[in-house]
């Protein structure tokens, strides 16, 4: 029993370390006055940055414009774990159940 | 989402404007934030946010909690630009941004911007120095110029060869990467001197091809600034960063669409000792209003022989002097390349 709980806390703290290192979340970046924008590091597609941005990401805008700031839930967080469901949703998802 | 949002220039860390956190008036979780307005210049920037985030932890009345976020250690970076980057700047190069919106940074019209870069490119230590060949070394045999491969090489603190064409073709890219639509202009002359030692000028090299001499310049890479001048008493040491050229044509950059004569000229190869006034300068030609270099002064001023400014120093050039060979742009790659030594 004292086996099994030490494994249960090891693979919680394993889960954890995981889930800090990945976000489920992102900041969208958008703006009527932003241009794509490409690495120059390689050639092809590969080297696109993703638009419209997220914070993390650079971003091109023309000089006076403004930009709008979201947040969105990048992956379900509701982890089964140990059979509880763990994890972070939306407000209005929360709101939602 | 009470959150705190900070835009912060690049480099030096000062802000520009923070939104402060909000408080506790939450948002939905589908709502844009609106940010204040981005600087009315072109800027190098980084944009962080902290804060909190309202979660489902599935346990507790009401399920709910609150997370802290930040990504100060992630930021963005932000590039301002006057306009939409131009060909072939389109999609504009993030690594080509980092130094022309540092370049320009505070700068937010098309005469202040273009000069800045023109100066960023011709002062960007380590950078560009003028070879002794001459010889164009980034473009390649297909017409794409190598720019990967010449920031690269900046970025691990490695000087590159760079002669006229590789000079201007790099700042018309970073011209166009921030929203000023600019071309390379390929100018030449038929009012030129024979082949060394006919030319009439000791120590000309030039035993080749009919060419013209210089004024005195200083190529890029090294400093502009008073060594000084012969005329200069004080301090009597030579002017030695500056000397005198023996070119058959020159590229220099002019803004696309700009007609054949009376066109603007910025040309970072070289620093120009004396303005068109005879003043000190001791910068790259850069047209600005408050200093001119309209093409037709730039290469000769005044159209004599032994004239001391602009870019020709003799032989004497004819008013229809100079011819625009060619006017365009090229292509720009990001495969990697070694030149020739």
């Amino acid at each position: 029993m004292k086996r099994l709980l030490t494994v249960t806390l090891l693979i919680a703290l394993a889960s954890n370390l995981c889930l800090a290192q990945q976000p489920a979340y992102e900041f969208p970046l958008s703006g009527s006055q932003m241009y794509r924008l490409r690495w120059g590091q390689q050639e092809g597609s590969a080297d696109l940055v993703p638009f419209p941005p997220v914070l993390g990401q650079p971003i091109c805008a023309q000089k006076g414009s403004t930009l709008q700031l979201g947040v969105r839930w990048t992956r379900n967080m509701d982890v089964f774990w140990g059979g509880c469901r763990y994890g972070w949703c939306s407000v209005a998802r929360a709101q939602g159940r | 989402m009470p959150l705190r949002v900070v835009l912060s220039r690049a480099g030096t860390g000062e802000v520009i404007w923070e939104h402060p956190y909000s408080g506790s008036n939450w948002l939905a979780p589908d709502a844009v934030y609106p940010l204040r307005a981005l600087p009315d210049h072109k800027e190098y920037a980084t944009l962080w946010s902290e804060g909190l985030l309202l979660v489902w932890t599935g346990f507790g009345f009401p399920p709910v909690g609150v997370m802290s976020y930040s990504t100060r250690n992630t930021p963005s970076e932000v590039f301002v630009v006057l306009d939409a980057p131009k060909a072939p700047m389109s999609p504009a190069w993030v690594s080509l941004l980092r130094y022309s919106c540092r370049w320009a940074a505070k700068q937010n019209n098309l005469c202040d911007a273009a000069r800045a870069v023109t100066f960023g490119v011709f002062y960007q230590r380590p950078g560009f120095f003028y070879p002794d060949d001459t010889a164009t070394r980034w473009v390649r045999e297909d017409g794409f110029y190598m720019l990967r491969a010449v920031i690269s090489r900046w970025e691990t603190g490695v000087w590159t060869r760079g002669n006229c064409v590789d000079v201007s073709f790099f700042t018309m890219f970073a011209l166009c990467a921030v929203g000023m639509d600019f071309s390379a202009r390929q100018l030449a002359t038929t009012s030129l001197l024979p082949p060394s030692p006919q030319c009439g000028r000791e120590n000309c090299t030039n035993r080749g091809h009919p060419h013209f001499h210089t004024n005195m310049l200083c190529p890029i890479g090294s400093d502009p600034t008073p060594g000084d001048d012969p005329r200069e008493p004080i301090p009597p040491y030579p002017d030695y960063t500056y000397r005198w050229y023996s070119w058959a044509w020159h590229q220099v950059c002019s803004i696309s669409g700009a007609d054949d004569t009376g066109a603007g000229i910025w040309d970072p190869t070289a620093a120009q000792k004396l303005d068109l006034f005879g003043s000190s300068y001791r910068n790259p030609a850069a047209d600005h209003p408050s200093c001119r270099w309209i093409q037709e002064g730039y290469w000769q001023t005044p159209r004599m022989p032994g004239a001391i400014l602009g870019l020709v120093n003799e032989p004497w050039q004819a008013d229809t002097e100079p011819v625009v060979v060619w006017i365009g742009k090229c292509a720009v790659s990001a495969e990697d390349h070694t030149p020739s030594e």
